[in-house]
C-alpha cells in the first residue's frame, strides 16, 4: 500500500514509522527543511521524504499523490489538513483520505465535502477512552466513522447486566449492530453466536443507524439514568 | 416476432440512434471520449447533459450532473451547490478533472467546466 503522509510532526513521523516497518511504501511530505534534516536519520530508510507545501497541487503531484492509495493529512494546522484533503480527493481522486482534527470545534468540517473519508480527532478519542475507563455498565462511544453513520461503542458489563451469562445469539441484537470483540481478563475474544458474555467483560459493538438505544438496552438495561455519550458536533 | 422481442429491438434501435446522434454532436469537440477516460488520470471530456439533480453527499447537498457523449456517461459532482446557471438538460459542456470510480460510475469531483454554444 502506498501512503502519502502530509506533515512530519510527531504524529506524521509515528505513522510513517509504523507503516514503513510493516512493509508499506511511505512518502513523508514536510514543509520545513530543518525538520526533515533533524529527523531523517532516526526513521526507517525506506521512507521517501519530500520537502514542500502539502497545500500545493504541484508538490502533491511530485510526492506521488497520483498513485497513492491513502493520503493522511496530519499537520498541526486544521486548515492545512482540510486543503490537503480536498486536493487529494478532487485533484488526484485518492481512494482514502484520512485527516487529523486538531481543534475539536473544527470537526464538523472534516467530511466528504472537504474530501475527508475518515476524520481522527484526538480530543474526542481521549474523552471516549477516559469515559470508558471511569464508567462501568454504561454505553460509551469510542469512534465515529463513515461520516457518522457507524460508531464503535464499548460497554463494560456491570453486575446485574441483562446480558451477563447469556449467549450473544440469544441477545437478539438489531440488524445494524454487531459485537466485534470481547475483552476478558486482558485477552481478546473473537465473538461467535455461542460466546457467553460475563460480568466485567468489555464488549465492543459496531453500531450503524439509530440502534444505539436498543444496543444499550440489551447490554446495560433500560434505566441507566445517564445521558448517552455523544461527541459534541456544533 | 414476439411482441416482447419487438419491443426490445425498438428500444435498442432508439438507444443506438441516440448514441449516434451524441457521437456526431461531440466528434468535432477537442476532448477525449468518456469511455476512454481512466480513473485517476486527468482528462478533458465533452458531453450532453442528460440529468441534473441535487443529491446529498455526507449530509451536504451537492449538484450531480450526468453527461454523455455516446461512448459512456460521466458524473460531475459540485459540492455545496444546488444549481449552476446554464447547466441544464441538453446543454453541451466540457469537463476537466480527475475521474474516480464510484460503484462503476465515472465521478469527477468539482471539475472545471465550460458550457458550449449549441
Amino acid at each position: 500500500m502506498k501512503t502519502l503522509i502530509v506533515g512530519a510532526g510527531s504524529v506524521g513521523r509515528f505513522i510513517a514509522e509504523q507503516l514503513a516497518s510493516s512493509g508499506n511504501e511511505v512518502i513523508l511530505l514536510e514543509a520545513d527543511a530543518a525538520v526533515v534534516k533533524r529527523h531523517r536519520q532516526g526513521l526507517p530508510q525506506s521512507i521517501r521524504w519530500e520537502i514542500g507545501d502539502g497545500c500545493d497541487i504541484g508538490v502533491l503531484a511530485r510526492s506521488g499523490a497520483r498513485e497513492a492509495d491513502v493520503v493522511t493529512a496530519v499537520t498541526g494546522d486544521d486548515e492545512d489538513n482540510l486543503v490537503a484533503s480536498l486536493l487529494a480527493k478532487q485533484e488526484f481522486a485518492v481512494p482514502r483520505v484520512v485527516a487529523r482534527v486538531n481543534n475539536p470545534n473544527n470537526e464538523w468540517m472534516f467530511t466528504g465535502t472537504w474530501g475527508v473519508d475518515v476524520a481522527v480527532s484526538t480530543p474526542h478519542l481521549i474523552t471516549g477512552l477516559v469515559q470508558a475507563a471511569v464508567t462501568v455498565g454504561s454505553f460509551t462511544r469510542l469512534l465515529t466513522f463513515g461520516g457518522g453513520k457507524a460508531r464503535l461503542a464499548e460497554v463494560t458489563l456491570a453486575e446485574g447486566s441483562p446480558a451477563a451469562d447469556k449467549e450473544i445469539v440469544d441477545l437478539r441484537f438489531p440488524r445494524e449492530a454487531t459485537v466485534v470483540a470481547v475483552l476478558r481478563d486482558g485477552r481478546v475474544i473473537v465473538p461467535r453466536g455461542d460466546t457467553i458474555l460475563r460480568t466485567h467483560d468489555e464488549v465492543l459493538v459496531l453500531v450503524a443507524g439509530d440502534s444505539d438505544a436498543e444496543v444499550r438496552e440489551i447490554l446495560v438495561g433500560v434505566d441507566e439514568g445517564r445521558p448517552l455519550v455523544r461527541p459534541s458536533v456544533p | 416476432m414476439k411482441p416482447r422481442e419487438r419491443a426490445e429491438r425498438l428500444a435498442h434501435e432508439r438507444f443506438e440512434r441516440d448514441h449516434d446522434r451524441l457521437r456526431r454532436r461531440f466528434e468535432r469537440v477537442d476532448a477525449a471520449a468518456i469511455a476512454s477516460a481512466s480513473a485517476r488520470q486527468h482528462v478533458r471530456v465533452a458531453g450532453e447533459v442528460r440529468r441534473v439533480g441535487v443529491a446529498p453527499r455526507s449530509g451536504v447537498p451537492s449538484l450531480e450532473v450526468v453527461i454523455s457523449d455516446g461512448t459512456a456517461d460521466a458524473v460531475a459532482v459540485f459540492t455545496g451547490r444546488r444549481r449552476i446557471a446554464g447547466i441544464e438538460n441538453g446543454r453541451a459542456m466540457v469537463l476537466e478533472g480527475v475521474p474516480r470510480d464510484e460503484h462503476g460510475r465515472k465521478v469527477m469531483l468539482n471539475p472545471a467546466y465550460t458550457l458550449l454554444a449549441d
